[in-house]
């Protein structure tokens, strides 16, 4: 399956893409492949799809659809979304958890909504007694505020969309501050 | 529903058959169309079932679409008699509260499985695998971020 173009790519949570590792499957996977939990799930997903799929599509008459490929993408990542999930307040008929890397998205999202902040890095610690910690690491623009106070519009960005939004209960935000950028640059 | 067959025609002992499949298609259908959810996330599982299915149309060029099997990808089904374990993985859309989501999805599945397929114990599992942050993610903040 040729695979021409990188838009729509399915990014993993370590940053690979999903159509990377289809395209190396059959040769040896990489140090960071093989050390690397999300690309490993994607790849034993993606080799139980070509197993499962050969018969089908031994048979030439059959054409497959033209979304094939990024609905193949989109499962792969939904699959390996399924491995880490946080819980979030149980319903009357059963429990409610959500996929980690779905959170760390939204709140990546959060707070890059804040004026002169890039987000980096979110992960996300369970804790005990069922509440989350959340570390985000964040790049600020050079300006006459003080990072500090960034810190803080960030944290309180973060908790509202973590508590009203998603529903989760936060124990703790911590907010690093890993770069500065200029205007200028 | 017409997917049940039923059995015994005196009305003694009626007894229904009722296949996981069945169960997990009404799931995914009402999922489907709760407010808020994107789509059910069907995984590989899902998706290479679709596949077969569609591959086994094509090959019978003579069957219509009438008797296609219901999409039953991205729910998991445990039947036991006439009471079921549900677990059904979703995509929401930016913007909609996600517990206050799964809790409605919790509570359509269960109507729908009790009042369309008469089950009489059904516990539904929600599994929110992704966040669409699209056109819409502005809702997501609101003034403030306090949406």
């Amino acid at each position: 399956m040729a695979l021409s173009s990188r838009i729509g790519a399915h990014v993993l949570p370590c940053g690979r893409h999903v159509e990377d590792l289809w395209d190396t499957m059959g040769s040896a996977p990489d140090a960071h492949v093989q050390g690397c939990p999300h690309c490993r799930t994607a790849l034993a997903s993606l080799a139980a799809l070509a197993e499962a799929t050969r018969a089908v599509y031994d048979d030439e008459s059959l054409t497959p659809p033209p979304t094939l490929t990024s609905r193949i993408m989109a499962a792969v990542r939904a699959d390996v979304r399924r491995t880490s999930r946080l819980p979030l307040a149980a319903g009357e008929h059963g429990p409610v958890d959500i996929s980690e890397q779905a959170v760390a998205a939204v709140l990546r999202f959060a707070a890059d909504s804040v004026d002169g902040v890039r987000a980096r890095r979110c992960r996300l610690h369970r804790l005990e007694d069922g509440s989350v910690r959340v570390d985000l690491s964040i790049s600020v623009r050079f300006s006459g505020g003080t990072s500090v106070a960034t810190g803080d519009v960030v944290r309180d960005r973060v908790r509202a969309v973590a508590t009203a939004h998603v529903g989760l209960e936060v124990a703790g935000i911590d907010v690093e501050v890993e770069d500065v950028w200029d205007d200028e640059t | 529903m017409s997917a049940a067959p039923s059995a015994a025609p005196s009305a003694a002992a009626v007894e229904v058959v009722l296949a996981e499949s069945v169960v997990a298609a009404v799931a995914a259908h009402t999922a489907r169309r709760t407010p808020g959810v994107l789509r059910v996330e069907t995984g590989l599982g899902g998706l290479v079932q679709r596949l077969a299915v569609r591959a086994r149309h094509e090959v019978r060029a003579d069957s219509d679409d009438e008797d296609r099997p219901a999409d039953t990808g991205g729910v998991d089904v445990e039947l036991v008699g006439d009471e079921a374990d549900v677990h059904v993985f979703l995509a929401v859309q930016a913007g909609v509260p996600v517990t206050a989501c799964a809790h409605e999805v919790q509570r359509r599945v269960v109507e729908s499985l009790r009042t369309d397929v008469g089950l009489r114990r059904v516990r539904v599992a929600v599994s929110v695998l992704d966040v669409a942050l699209g056109a819409v993610s502005a809702d997501l903040l609101g003034p403030g971020g306090r949406s």
